[in-house]
């Protein structure tokens, strides 16, 4: 049988992961009511004032930037640490019966979707889904092959639209919301319902430029708030093609980790769980 | 329905009540009527486009839905069209239907030679093709046709004009939406990216608040219409509805109404669904084509009225009537209004000129900003701004005509737009040299009024009524840019 193994040091680097994030997003919301401050002590010329502001928010850009710079070291910790196994197939009853949150990355072509197709079909006793805003043809075509079962979950086209409008807190909320809730509406009244998201790139906020880390973050915080894999029963498997740090943000929320790499002829997949 | 009229008739009456109480001379009264009914359609139409742009934000269809397989017919409608325009549009269609359906061209040419040629190319490419020898009810015809002879075998159909091209994903993005049985049609906004002239980039710019704002606000309220191309529709609801209305030019606004009196839904889903689209290249294409549209509105409004659809829903049909109103007849009565008052030195009515600035111009200017405000994200800023402007004011004489021809029920051969490869001056031009030689001629005996003017009220009723003979002088300026255009596309 294959060995799941608790990776305590990758534990530790994601709860720290967690801390620096949320510290950088009080220091940008204290940075903007600095600068407001700031704005209306000029005003008022208030100048001793304004020069003990200029000096908090310098303290504060500093902050900022050494926790960015942990942050960046994090990651490539927790790069590093991963666990490697051989084969994943074993691993396929395991998550059959496992409610909760994986992530599977690795570069484009690497088989991911051919593997979690394949543990769909395997796991015959839940209702599976897949939601899908691009590639639905080639989403389709396995399904035909491999799963024939499965549900195929399309999103709307306007989608696109509303993420690339985003640029506020509350936007990020309501269009994370909404998506998790109609996802909910649909699976409701299913047998312990496996839903996968291919792929989360598509989804997320992340190549949008003009919004910052901290929002593509709370996308997914509020996604899987409504969701709760863990208390609907459910198990959440995210797809996600590593392009830059487009995965990153998902360890957070994932309880297993499943890395896959093109190995000879096939795939290898490394699996790591996150989560103890 | 009662609520429908009464509310027209409140819209038509206030302007009557105003003309009473500012009436100057009773030869000039349905001058005086027109101008407050331009200036009441004018609130009326900013605040439907307010309350538009405000829904326009939200998303009402589900994110997500199951997709579902449904039996597909698409159809390429073509008149007389240059044969190698209708083969990519069947390509294109025929790519994007895949699996999930077939495709026909309902091919109405009366060009032998075209006929023949996109005949040939459907045999060879498996797409079934149609042709009909009349031409009864012009495309809704030919729509309704194909539904009788082959409606039994299809759920739903598509239907693109052959210049309009779907993406390859159009099928698999919108059939999920017909899940709801409710649904009768999903339309998706028409795309003109062939710009290839001046008047082709405003008929763009014209295009994109109408799509961006209003259908998609009207998405909500549960307005959404027919766009005559780039639709799926489901076939058991236009059956209910009797086919599409061939009595109307503009049969996508007619069926639309039948369909929402059914109690069915409609859905507008704003995202680029159409990778290829041609708009009109030059004025005279503009001007049949704004002619055509313009009719088919006029023609509607006694359906409008009698319509069983909600309250908000008629407000923004209503809308939609009076903004063609006010495009073509009251344009005119606009522009006249400061050269009757300039030239001939009479009241058209009589309102104190401060109050009347105090009262209109806010709204006017607030009109102008809320419309670049709602724009502001799209790519539209000044420039597309002014160019909009321009083409809006260059189709006041096709719809002034349309209105002429409604009101006094003549009946107008349907038209479609012309295709052309040449960009020459129009004759239409003239008209507008003689608009812009009057309003110059306007404003110069204005100026030596004013500094002969002793009484303040009357100077500054010289200034309103220059100010707006200089607002139209610069807009039948701005629309030589387009017609001085000359070139070979």
């Amino acid at each position: 049988m294959v060995r799941i193994e608790d990776n305590r040091e990758l534990f530790e680097n994601l709860k720290e992961l967690e801390r620096i994030n949320e510290e950088l997003a009080k220091l940008k919301l204290k940075k903007k009511e600095i600068s407001e401050n700031i704005i209306n002590s000029s005003k008022g010329n208030e100048i001793a004032k304004v020069e003990s502001l200029f000096g908090e928010l310098g303290e504060n850009e500093e902050r900022v930037r050494y926790l960015t710079k942990r942050k960046e070291e994090i990651l490539e910790n927790i790069k590093n640490s991963l666990k490697s196994f051989e084969t994943l197939v074993e691993n396929f009853n395991i998550f059959c019966d496992y409610n909760g949150t994986i992530s599977v990355m690795g570069l484009p072509g690497t088989g991911k979707l051919e593997m979690i197709m394949r543990f769909l079909a395997y796991c015959k006793k839940r209702d599976s889904f897949v939601v899908v805003l691009r590639d639905r043809e080639r989403v389709m075509d396995m399904v035909r092959r491999i799963t024939p079962e499965t549900t195929i979950i399309t999103v709307n086209p306007v989608y696109v639209e509303k993420v690339s409008d985003i640029r506020k807190l509350e936007q990020v909320s309501r269009l994370a919301s909404r998506l998790s809730k109609d996802i909910m509406k649909v699976v409701r009244g299913r047998r312990n319902p496996l839903i996968v998201i291919h792929r989360s790139n598509d989804l997320s906020l992340d190549r949008i430029n003009e919004v910052s880390g901290f929002l593509k973050e709370e996308f997914w915080r509020m996604f899987m708030e409504n969701i709760s894999p863990m208390e609907n029963n459910m198990l959440l498997i995210f797809n996600c093609d590593s392009i830059g740090d487009e995965c990153s943000t998902l360890m957070t929320f994932s309880d297993y980790l499943v890395r896959v790499e093109l190995a000879g002829e096939g795939s290898r997949f490394m699996i790591t769980r996150l989560r103890l | 329905m009662i609520r429908n009229v009464l509310t027209a008739i409140a819209i038509f009456t206030v302007p009557v009540i105003l003309t009473i109480f500012t009436l100057s001379d009773l030869i000039f009264s349905p001058f005086t009527y027109a101008l407050w009914l331009t200036m009441e359609v004018g609130v009326f139409t900013t605040i439907i486009y307010l309350s538009n742009y405000r829904k326009s934000k939200e998303i009402k269809a589900p994110l997500v839905q199951e997709f579902r397989k449904y039996r597909v017919a698409a159809l390429v409608v073509s008149y007389n069209e240059d044969p190698s325009t209708v083969r990519e549009t069947l390509l294109s269609v025929k790519e994007a239907i895949g699996s999930l359906g077939d495709v026909f061209l309902l091919d109405d040419s009366t060009d032998r030679m075209k006929a023949e040629e996109n005949e040939e190319f459907c045999r060879n490419n498996g797409i079934t093709y149609l042709h009909r020898e009349g031409r009864r009810g012009y495309k809704a015809g030919a729509i309704n046709d194909f539904l009788k002879k082959y409606g039994d075998s299809y759920d739903l159909i598509a239907v693109f004009d052959s210049d309009q091209r779907p993406v390859r994903t159009f099928f698999l993005d919108l059939l999920p939406f017909f899940n709801d049985e409710n649904v009768a049609f999903v339309q998706v906004p028409q795309a003109y990216t062939e710009v290839f002239s001046r008047l082709a980039m405003g008929a763009t710019y014209q295009q994109m608040p109408f799509h961006d704002v209003v259908m998609s606000g009207r998405d909500i309220s549960g307005s959404a219409f027919i766009l005559g191309s780039g639709f799926i529709a489901r076939i058991e609801a236009l059956r209910k509805a009797g086919y599409f209305d061939e009595e109307i030019v503009t049969e996508d606004l007619a069926t639309t109404l039948k369909l929402q009196s059914l109690g069915y839904r409609s859905i507008y889903v704003n995202y680029p669904g159409i990778w290829y689209g041609e708009p009109p290249q030059t004025v005279d294409a503009y001007m049949v084509q704004q002619g055509r549209w313009s009719l088919g509105s006029f023609q509607s409004f006694m359906r409008i009225l009698r319509s069983r659809i909600g309250w908000r829903v008629f407000l923004d049909y209503f809308a939609g009537f009076l903004y063609w109103l006010k495009e073509g007849p009251l344009t005119i009565v606009e522009l006249l209004a400061p050269v009757i008052f300039l030239t001939l030195q009479v009241y058209i009515f009589r309102v104190d000129p401060f109050i009347f600035s105090l009262a209109y111009y806010p709204v006017f200017l607030f009109s102008i900003l809320l419309f670049i405000l709602s724009m502001r994200d799209r790519r539209y800023g000044i420039r597309g701004f002014l160019y909009h402007q321009f083409v809006e004011f260059l189709m006041m004489p096709p719809v002034t005509l349309s209105f002429i021809a409604w009101a006094l029920r003549r009946k107008r051969p349907f038209r479609v737009t012309p295709k052309g490869r040449e960009i020459k001056i129009s004759r239409w031009i003239f008209l507008y040299i003689l608009i812009e030689l009057l309003l110059i001629f306007s404003i110069i005996k204005g100026i030596f009024w004013y500094n002969l003017a002793s009484l303040n009220s009357l100077r500054y009723s010289i200034i309103i009524n220059l100010t707006w003979a200089a607002y139209f002088l610069f807009l039948t300026s701005g629309t030589f840019i387009i017609f001085l255009e000359k070139k070979n596309i």
